[in-house]
């Protein structure tokens, strides 16, 4: 954007904010505005300056209290954006913002994009859907119970799918026109193989704050005080999703097997956390703290196969991955079908239909109440739309990613 | 010793401006700030408390909106009263403009006056919601402080945040 440029819009947007009293109707001139306003500002004229030091020095404990009550009023989306451009105005005011924001596990809220790298809250889920298009082969998550019918619920992630000659791939993004894996908004994506029996999740970047990535074809151990300030763009394997025949081989359901590598098995422990990171790699807010999760267990990045050496794989050393898998429905005499308890978020049989818990042994010393808990459900509730649901420890990225495979299974595993 | 027959006592305030307002001290304690510099000097009540932070047109708003929520809670609690206490805080808000504004929450603070302050807060909170970056920017003299790559990963974030508030794209 040439200089030139940015000084004329702002001069436009200087003319036009004097008519501007209400967001309501003029949302689209609103929105434009705000598209472009994280441009410079220009210098003041004399006229416009402000009030002298007294303003300017306005108490931090002040301006914690008004972006509080900001945070605070628009819990909601579309209206929660205003949390976003708070954080955006300048330097003081970004860390304030996210000093306030919790993460979705601690207030089942979605404010940032990272807050959908972050798990989910424990007790409940948050709840989304998913549009199909299947002439763009796009998938859209939105944060929501079904559609609005004004048709403004806020876009979380979409995904494009790509077919290529041996495998397809599912290119994920914060924004629904752009793909490209250069772009800011690119944040990870799905890749199945041929036979579309097994999928692997692919983050755009690795799960902690505190990573170097090893440089691919050996496996290096990194303690987790090391810090990155710079990470290269690559993308980082985080967890694998099989799909399996039924035993029967008949029209029974199939069965789905989801390895997370980047979640420990210790997360669903009792006291247990899962990785949260506090910003995406490029951005300035990346925090130099050690991980969250682990409980001081070394991290392993490693090659994925010697055929792919640009994906590392991101690894627990010693502690074991948590692995999701699909409950079982039960046979129903009567209507004949095989049946879920989707609590009615999901209304229309599917194959694709599936609830996710966590396998476990007895060793691994999960409670029980633990296992009962659906980590991720998935259903059909219309023409080319779907409910998903996630909590804690999947973040809505993860979910999404593992949904998606739920699409292009093949006849191969039906 | 004054033998003053009336029954209530005056507190004497002087701006920055050198105005000098006389007050009654049932609002003079309203302010914390002065509130709590009697309680430590109690001798202290008949002189002029000056105040080197606060102008004399922020201070007579202050004073008239703490007159007015005096006599609000001397009434009984109610409904009506309720209502009419948010007509008059709208009122006193919506008449300002920004500057007054800020003025005020700077005085109110220094004062010490938690319901107006959190009332004014509020009032900015609500002011800033609708508008733009830039807006708020210079609403508060703030400079856009961020290197261009900052700006390039906020500018991403901000797509997020906006997309699909208004499904007709330009």
């Amino acid at each position: 954007m040439s200089l030139k440029s940015i000084m004329r819009e702002l001069k436009e947007m200087k003319d036009g904010i004097g008519n501007i009293s209400r967001r309501g109707g003029e949302s689209k001139v609103w929105r434009s505005r705000i598209r472009s306003h994280v441009a410079p500002d220009q210098a003041p004229t004399g006229s416009e300056l402000v009030e002298q030091s007294p303003w300017a020095n306005l108490p931090p404990e002040l301006l914690l209290d008004i972006i509080q009550r900001v945070e605070e009023s628009e819990t909601a989306w579309p209206a929660r954006a205003v949390v976003v451009f708070c954080a955006a105005v300048c330097r003081s005011w970004r860390e304030i913002t996210k000093e306030i924001v919790k993460t979705p596990e601690q207030c089942g809220r979605l404010t940032f994009p990272i807050s959908l790298k972050q798990p989910g809250p424990r007790e409940s889920p948050i709840q989304c859907y998913i549009k199909r298009d299947r002439a763009t082969s796009t998938y859209s998550l939105f944060y929501g119970l079904v559609p609005s019918e004004g048709e403004n619920d806020k876009l979380l992630l979409a995904a494009r799918k790509v077919r290529r000659a041996t495998c397809t791939d599912f290119v994920i993004s914060l924004v629904a026109d752009d793909f490209s894996r250069a772009s800011n908004t690119y944040v990870g994506k799905l890749r199945s193989n041929f036979l579309g029996t097994k999928f692997t999740i692919y983050d755009s970047q690795p799960p902690c704050d505190s990573i170097i990535p090893s440089t691919t074809r050996s496996s290096r151990r990194f303690h987790s005080k090391q810090v990155s300030p710079r990470l290269p763009a690559c993308n980082y394997s985080i967890g694998t999703i099989t799909y399996e025949l039924n035993v029967l081989r008949t029209r029974g359901p199939r069965r789905m097997h989801c390895i997370v590598h980047s979640i420990p098995i210790s997360a669903i422990q009792e006291g247990g956390t899962a990785p949260t990171p506090s910003a995406f790699p490029q951005s300035f807010d990346e925090q130099l703290s050690p991980l969250t999760s682990s409980k001081g267990k070394e991290l392993v990045i490693g090659a994925s196969s010697p055929s792919l050496p640009a994906t590392p794989v991101f690894s627990l050393g010693s502690g074991e991955p948590l692995t999701l898998k699909n409950k079982a429905p039960r046979w129903h005499e009567q209507l004949q079908c095989w049946c879920l308890n989707f609590k009615g978020r999901v209304t229309v049989a599917s194959v694709k239909n599936f609830q996710l818990v966590a396998a476990v042994e007895p060793s691994h010393n999960v409670s029980p109440e633990e296992q009962e808990k659906v980590i991720l459900q998935f259903g059909k509730i219309g023409k080319d739309i779907f409910t998903m649901d996630y909590r804690y420890p999947l973040s809505a990225f993860q979910a999404f990613a593992i949904c998606l495979s739920s699409f292009d299974t093949k006849p191969a595993c039906e | 010793m004054s033998m003053a027959a009336v029954e209530t006592k005056k507190i004497t305030l002087r701006t920055a401006d050198n105005h000098e307002f006389e007050v009654e001290e049932a609002i003079a304690m309203e302010f914390s700030t002065i509130k709590t510099f009697f309680d430590e000097n109690p001798d202290a009540s008949e002189d002029t408390i000056p105040l080197p932070n606060v102008t004399s047109k922020c201070l007579s708003a202050i004073i008239e909106y703490c007159k007015s929520h005096l006599a609000f809670r001397a009434r009984e609690t109610s409904s009506s009263i309720d209502e009419q206490v948010r007509t008059y805080d709208e009122e006193f808000v919506k008449a300002r403009d920004n500057e007054s504004l800020k003025e005020l929450i700077l005085a109110a603070n220094y004062l010490n006056i938690k319901a107006l302050l959190d009332m004014l807060n509020q009032a900015v909170a609500d002011r800033i919601k609708n508008k733009s970056v830039e807006y708020v920017r210079r609403f508060f003299g703030l400079e856009n402080d961020y290197t261009p790559e900052e700006e390039a990963a906020i500018r991403a974030e901000n797509e997020w945040a906006f997309e699909g508030v208004d499904p007709d794209d330009d």
